[in-house]
């Protein structure tokens, strides 16, 4: 719950990230939304929701140069990695849209969440990552060791292509990005059938141990002794209201301190 | 009446025959794996997942150099990870399934083979005359006529008895709670009812086939879960989940046993 007595510091970190998060998609107003997907996603199994849900959101800096190097990996097919010369001529910007468009690794065979019916009806515990691949230890370092540029960057591709892809949810949470809240929740505004982006908010403030949270039903629910990287529940706009304003919460907790 | 007619066929005692016939398989709102009726031929199915000596038989004969070997690209485990995450290790292959400095095979030789891919199981299984089983014939195999999700009941209470799996709440910190963290030797738990080993855990188990949500032509599939799987984090220690992975990639809870049909490989 909001509360009434919010301190005004964190209130006007709130207000403020939040208006220029709405000001700026406002002026991209005019366009269609980037994320054009399927409608609800309930009913008979989507593979067009699934699709949505999976959707990567690629970064533009250095973009061709980036994809350039990408495509003279030699095995294309296995996901490669750039050589250490190569990959660490980039620079930051450049590692980071390279980290956004490949994956140095694999990923484990019971990672890819089990295509479910209604999935467009529910509010998952975890949201889906990208398909059989994962960060290698060296792009993990490099997110983390970058965090606030990295941050900066997440914002910025988020900011101009109006949608948060899986790629930027994962770097969301890998590198635990609680400044990108309102802008998350901005997103959110615009294309509410992305419940993901509540569940992204949810990790960031499960993974903060925020008291709040951690004490609601929804957490036992998602997160609890019975749950599994499966769980989820029926979405409403009941848990929708609350996990918003939990986050601004959280995000303004996170300014004060 | 499946095991009494495996009992029947004359498959050599490490297979299980499993008779032709219409089978039910799959679980309710499983997109994947919807339950339904399927026309199985007859086939046989190896009691055991393939093991590490087994394995050695096929590289002595063929030279066969793995995935792993010419790509060191192997995924591999140790405690503290956070869930689902595995790091690569270039040391790692099938002779040091969790990398150099995580143990050998000595002692191993009746462990599962890992840390191999897909394509190099295809690649024994030509070697030694057999083939994977397709998704269905696992599935019927592993099911040995039950509906349930476990071939022993409705709750994954007793998987202990039944499978090595990962028992700890997280993979922050070891499990040996049932004798083993990585593989244990095939055999080693309770089989189902028709005398079919570790069916759930030890290694995930490589099989052909495609699935409804498939969009990739290298994914592959694989069933069963393994030893890293616990209750909080896939569960897929079940008899209805499909895994899915890369054809080429290498995890060290990756295996596989064979199936050939009844009078010959199945083309």
């Amino acid at each position: 719950m909001l509360s009434k007595g919010a301190s005004p510091r964190g209130g006007q970190a709130w207000r403020t990230a939040k208006l220029v998060a709405l000001s700026i998609f406002a002026l991209g107003q005019a366009h269609q939304p980037a994320a054009a997907g399927p409608g609800a996603g309930g009913g008979p199994p989507s593979l067009a929701f699934r699709e949505y849900r999976l959707r990567e959101t690629t970064p533009t800096f250095g973009l061709n140069k980036v994809r350039n190097l990408i495509a003279k990996v030699s095995e294309k097919s296995t996901y490669g990695a750039l050589a250490p010369k190569e990959y660490h001529a980039l620079s930051v910007a450049e590692k980071f849209t390279y980290c956004m468009i490949h994956w140095e690794n694999f990923s484990q065979n019971c990672a890819a969440m089990p295509l479910v019916v209604d999935e467009g009806k529910k509010l998952f515990a975890y949201y889906l990552g990208p398909d059989e691949k994962s960060w290698s230890k060296r792009q993990r370092t490099f997110l983390q060791e970058n965090r606030a540029a990295v941050v900066q960057l997440l914002g910025q591709t988020i900011l101009a292509k109006r949608t948060i892809g899986v790629n930027l949810k994962d770097a969301i949470s890998e590198t635990r990005a609680t400044e990108l809240i309102p802008l998350m929740e901005s997103t959110f505004s615009l294309d509410p059938r992305d419940k993901d982006i509540l569940t992204v908010l949810m990790l960031l403030m499960k993974n903060a141990k925020y008291a709040p949270f951690l004490h609601s039903p929804l957490y036992s629910k998602l997160y609890g002794d019975k749950s599994n990287y499966q769980s989820a529940v029926a979405a409403s706009k009941t848990y929708e209201s609350q996990i918003l304003q939990q986050a601004q919460a959280f995000f303004r907790s996170r300014a004060k301190s | 009446m499946i095991a009494l007619a495996a009992l029947l066929c004359l498959a050599p005692s490490w297979m299980v025959t499993i008779p032709a016939g219409t089978y039910q398989i799959g679980k309710a709102d499983h997109v994947d794996n919807p339950i339904r009726k399927v026309k199985v031929a007859g086939f046989e199915i190896a009691r055991t997942e393939t093991t590490n000596a087994d394995w050695v038989k096929f590289i002595s004969a063929t030279g066969y150099v793995t995935d792993a070997e010419k790509r060191h690209n192997a995924m591999v485990f140790e405690p503290g990870l956070p869930e689902f995450r595995w790091i690569q290790d270039r040391t790692a292959t099938w002779r040091w399934p969790n990398g150099k400095t995580r143990g050998d095979l000595t002692g191993k030789a009746n462990h599962p083979v890992t840390a191999i891919s897909f394509y190099d199981a295809l690649q024994y299984c030509k070697w030694a005359h057999v083939r994977l089983p397709t998704l269905e014939e696992w599935e019927v195999a592993c099911r040995a006529g039950t509906k349930t999700d476990y071939f022993f009941g409705s709750s994954p209470t007793k998987i202990g008895e039944y499978a090595n799996v990962w028992h700890g709440k997280d993979h922050l910190k070891p499990d040996v709670s049932d004798g083993y963290m990585y593989t244990s030797p095939v055999g080693s738990f309770k089989p189902n009812s028709l005398g079919l080993y570790d069916m759930y855990g030890n290694v995930f188990e490589f099989c052909s086939g495609r699935v409804f949500s498939d969009h990739r032509p290298d994914e592959v599939h694989s069933r069963g879960g393994s030893w890293w799987c616990s209750s909080h984090a896939c569960c897929f220690f079940n008899s209805a989940d499909i895994g899915r992975v890369n054809i080429h990639a290498s995890f060290s809870n990756q295996g596989f046993r064979v199936a050939r049909s009844v009078g010959g490989v199945k083309k």
